[in-house]
């Protein structure tokens, strides 16, 4: 597995299809899968609940991603939201989180995570802490 | 106080004042979804500064917060690794400590020289 952004959904966004994907809703969710989820970052296009975790605390279609900002420092584009959380859970094998479109028909994909080795919890809460420079960021002129 | 403490405070100060940044993003972002609506060019221009201003303000806010966590756990994953000897994983975690401290570095000096500043104030 790896992390990326869903290429079809940009493309739907730049081509005649003119997507409407508007990166500062707080209508986004994060989902979280198990290992078995085998994104295909060029193909996929929306949210699925195949291999989507199942347990205490979590429910189909996950959270809601809040604190949305879409900023530019230099030439860099960043994409960021508050740390997502789930509290009193109770989840094995969590190894993927798939931010979608939620809003949208399509409930359109825009990036997934993975992370790198399966977590648990019980009874606890399964925090995920975005990384320091956003969930994505984009250098549009790179030197 | 510890450096731990010191570390602690600092951090929670930072989450309070994350805050109030928070809320004007979202102010910013709600202002100028109204320009659009209002089709006045001078208008959106203005509201689209106020939230680029807004959304970098808070980006840099979370960078600092979120470093500064990792650059804790990192620093832990190293002395783990320098202690259990496996060399190669510790040469990879100081690079990449190294790196993020020298990003950090210059807010550090920042919220010192800013900190500073207030207590000159008071």
């Amino acid at each position: 597995m790896a992390s990326g952004l869903y290429a079809a959904t940009f493309q739907d966004v730049l081509d005649t299809t003119q997507l409407a994907l508007n990166l500062e809703l707080e209508t986004h969710r994060v989902a979280l899968y198990t290992s078995s989820r085998n994104p295909n970052y060029g193909q996929d296009t929306g949210y699925s609940s195949t291999n989507e975790i199942v347990g205490t605390g979590y429910t189909a279609g996950g959270e809601v991603l809040t604190g949305t900002s879409l900023s530019i420092t230099g030439t860099v584009l960043t994409w960021d939201a508050d740390n997502t959380e789930w509290q009193n859970t109770t989840l094995s094998g969590v190894r993927h989180a798939d931010i979608y479109a939620d809003a949208l028909t399509g409930d359109n994909l825009i990036v997934g995570i993975d992370f790198g080795q399966d977590y648990n919890t019980s009874d606890g809460t399964l925090l995920i802490v975005w990384h320091a420079d956003g969930i994505f960021a984009i250098d549009m002129s790179p030197a | 106080m510890t450096t731990v403490a010191r570390r602690l405070r600092e951090t929670l100060q930072l989450l309070e004042d994350l805050v109030p940044i928070s809320e004007a993003h979202e102010q910013a972002k709600r202002e100028y979804a109204a320009a659009l609506e209002s089709g006045d060019p001078a208008r959106i221009a203005e509201a689209k500064t106020r939230k680029d201003e807004a959304a970098r303000r808070l980006r840099e806010t979370r960078f600092w917060l979120r470093g500064e966590n990792w650059a804790r756990t990192l620093s832990d994953v190293l002395a783990e690794t320098e202690r259990t000897g496996a060399a190669r994983t510790a040469a990879q975690v100081r690079a990449e400590l190294e790196r993020l401290e020298q990003r950090l570095a210059p807010i550090r000096d920042a919220l010192a020289a800013f900190a500073e500043t207030r207590e000159g104030d008071n």
